[in-house]
């Protein structure tokens, strides 16, 4: 395992090879220290774990799809002590975080288990009321989502609600920042993670309410959700850490996909990092939430 | 309010004085102005979906108001409010006035006034002042002088609220394509806060914008629609998009960033793949407000 990551320069997060499209190395404890504050951004730019007001119904199940470090599942765990709550995620050191988090905070209705999502689940049919799933397209190739979808389809209850929160990048006034985006935008398209027609975007948020609609969901709607991380702002210092830690994570991955050379690397990062520190730094995050509705009747 | 009823301001043509990038007089683009209106202000929601309570007999001003929708809507709401819409195009006011005739909303007035200038009215005479999708028109330099020209009109705790979008997103090469050519255009206009001309670049400024102007609890909420082929926004926002991308023509030939018949060429195959089933689209925008201190 360890000789294969330093071949590849990916995340050997999961059993096989195949499974390392998330372009950053999971079992890195930066990487998780970064996703375990990202979680809380999330929520927080999102306005809550469910802002769009759906209920959960008495002694329901939650599915969370590439929950991370687990801190949205423990969270709606802790504000819902009657739901029952299931966290899978494909790297075993961050599943296993999870689990200590939980254990701590003591919480006995989540649980964590390390599971590819892009491979079948191993849950019965119709088991989960709702399915919660955040920047999935991390590591989702366009053709994983209607797999995935259509898994979810199976293992909703009728009337459940699948819940998908993306975002493309954020925007800035740092040309150098901007053109680290661009950057990991190209990356991504090179190794075929891009709904994008001109990689320079993620791609993912025109698609998704289309992607839910043709796997069957019914009711399909959205919701965005916006906060601003400038200089003088309090989110600043919270987005820049997560981006600090990315921008550097992800350092391979961008000189592996050969989308710019290592001298040239070095100096933008710099510069991009002393650019969201300074005064005249204006930022904005925006994500989109999209959520559907299993047929009631066994379509 | 006395002054709304005698605008000294100039009504300066929109081929002369203007920075709007797209001739404002032609009726395809008042046309589209008034959809657009209608569609924005359903998709946020609403009014003022951010506003709890806005007194009854509340005095409000919606800056570059175009046909007047949202001015004359909120009127009918109000109806002991008064709504005050400028815009710099002479056309576009006078239509707006005769709508608010024909709905019998007494309530709501329109006048000429370029908001790149001073105002026409006196200090602390209102008690909301809204604006939507002034990028368009205005240039970096121009923002700090009207949020100061805002400060001025307000009444002490009075509200701005202002909603800003960058291009929308989509799934058509050539639409991309098209939306680049003109955020490069307006950046060479100088009508541009983006640091490397890729889209607007005004959403991570606007919240600040508020803020260096003096305003407080400066706020931002986000928005979007879906304009995918097959969903219910999707041909008017179309007509929208196609028609202001045919409008832009002109400017994006005159500031050079492409030549007129890639333009041409590049339009039409924007305007099929927007029409095509597989064509997916969103667009969001965002609303900052501030409360004068």
């Amino acid at each position: 395992m360890t000789d294969m990551r330093e071949n590849e320069g990916f995340a050997p997060a999961g059993a096989s090879q195949t499974d390392f499209t998330y372009p950053i190395d999971t079992e890195k404890v930066d990487e998780l220290a970064r996703l375990i504050q990202q979680d809380r951004l999330v929520n927080e730019a999102m306005g809550g774990l469910f802002p769009e007001g759906q209920t959960l119904p008495e002694g329901g199940r939650l599915l969370d799809l590439a929950c991370g470090p687990g801190g949205w599942a423990c969270e709606v765990a802790f504000q819902h002590p009657s739901v029952e709550v299931i966290g899978v995620d494909i790297s075993p050191s961050t599943v296993e975080y999870a689990i200590t988090y939980a254990r701590s905070r003591g919480l006995s209705n989540v649980h964590f288990q390390v599971m590819n999502v892009m491979e079948p689940l191993a849950f019965p049919d119709a088991s989960f009321d709702l399915i919660n799933g955040r920047a999935l397209f991390s590591f989702m190739q366009p053709q994983d989502w209607r797999h995935l979808l259509a898994e979810c389809r199976r293992l909703l209850k009728p009337g459940g609600i699948i819940r998908l929160t993306e975002s493309e990048f954020p925007l800035t006034s740092s040309p150098a920042t901007e053109r680290y985006f661009a950057l990991i935008a190209a990356a991504l398209q090179r190794v075929g993670q891009s709904f994008s027609p001109d990689g320079r975007h993620v791609g993912i948020t025109p698609v998704l309410p289309r992607l839910l609609r043709q796997a069957g969901f019914q009711d399909v709607r959205l919701r965005a959700g916006a906060v601003e991380w400038s200089s003088d702002s309090p989110m600043h210092y919270a987005f820049f850490k997560d981006l600090f830690a990315l921008f550097q994570l992800i350092k391979p991955f961008l000189l592996k996909t050969g989308v710019i050379a290592q001298e040239e690397l070095e100096p933008l990062y710099q510069q991009a990092i002393a650019e969201m520190q300074a005064d005249d730094f204006y930022a904005i995050a925006t994500g989109l939430t999209v959520w559907g509705q299993q047929p009631h009747a066994s379509a | 309010m006395s002054a709304a009823e005698e605008p000294t301001a100039p009504s300066q043509p929109a081929s002369e004085g203007g920075t709007y990038f797209i001739d404002a007089e032609e009726a395809a683009e008042l046309a589209r102005l008034m959809q657009q209106d209608r569609l924005v202000t359903e998709a946020m929601g609403g009014l003022l979906p951010e506003v709890e309570t806005l007194p009854a007999t509340a005095q409000v001003l919606d800056l570059a108001c175009g046909p007047g929708g949202w001015a004359l809507e909120l009127a009918f709401h109000y109806p002991e409010a008064e709504v005050i819409g400028v815009d710099l195009s002479p056309s576009i006011v006078e239509y707006a006035n005769a709508q608010a005739r024909s709905r019998n909303l007494s309530n709501a007035h329109f006048a000429v006034m370029n908001i790149t200038q001073p105002l026409a009215f006196s200090d602390a005479s209102f008690d909301l002042i809204n604006a939507r999708f002034l990028a368009g028109f205005m240039r970096p330099q121009d923002w700090p002088r009207l949020l100061a020209e805002c400060r001025r009109l307000l009444k002490p705790g009075g509200l701005l609220r202002l909603t800003e979008s960058e291009w929308g997103l989509t799934t058509s090469p050539a639409t991309q394509r098209y939306y680049a050519l003109c955020s490069e255009a307006l950046k060479r206009a100088g009508q541009s806060f983006s640091p490397d001309g890729h889209l607007l670049g005004i959403t991570p400024v606007l919240a600040p914008l508020l803020r260096q102007a003096g305003f407080n609890e400066v706020r931002l909420r986000g928005g979007v629609l879906e304009w995918s082929s097959g969903t219910p926004y999707h041909y008017s926002t179309f007509k929208n998009i196609s028609v202001m991308f045919d409008l832009l023509k002109p400017f994006l030939v005159k500031t050079g960033v492409a030549r007129a018949e890639e333009v041409n060429a590049l339009y039409q195959q924007a305007v099929a793949e927007m029409q095509a089933d597989d064509f997916f689209a969103v667009w969001f925008w965002v609303t900052a407000w501030g409360r004068q201190p």
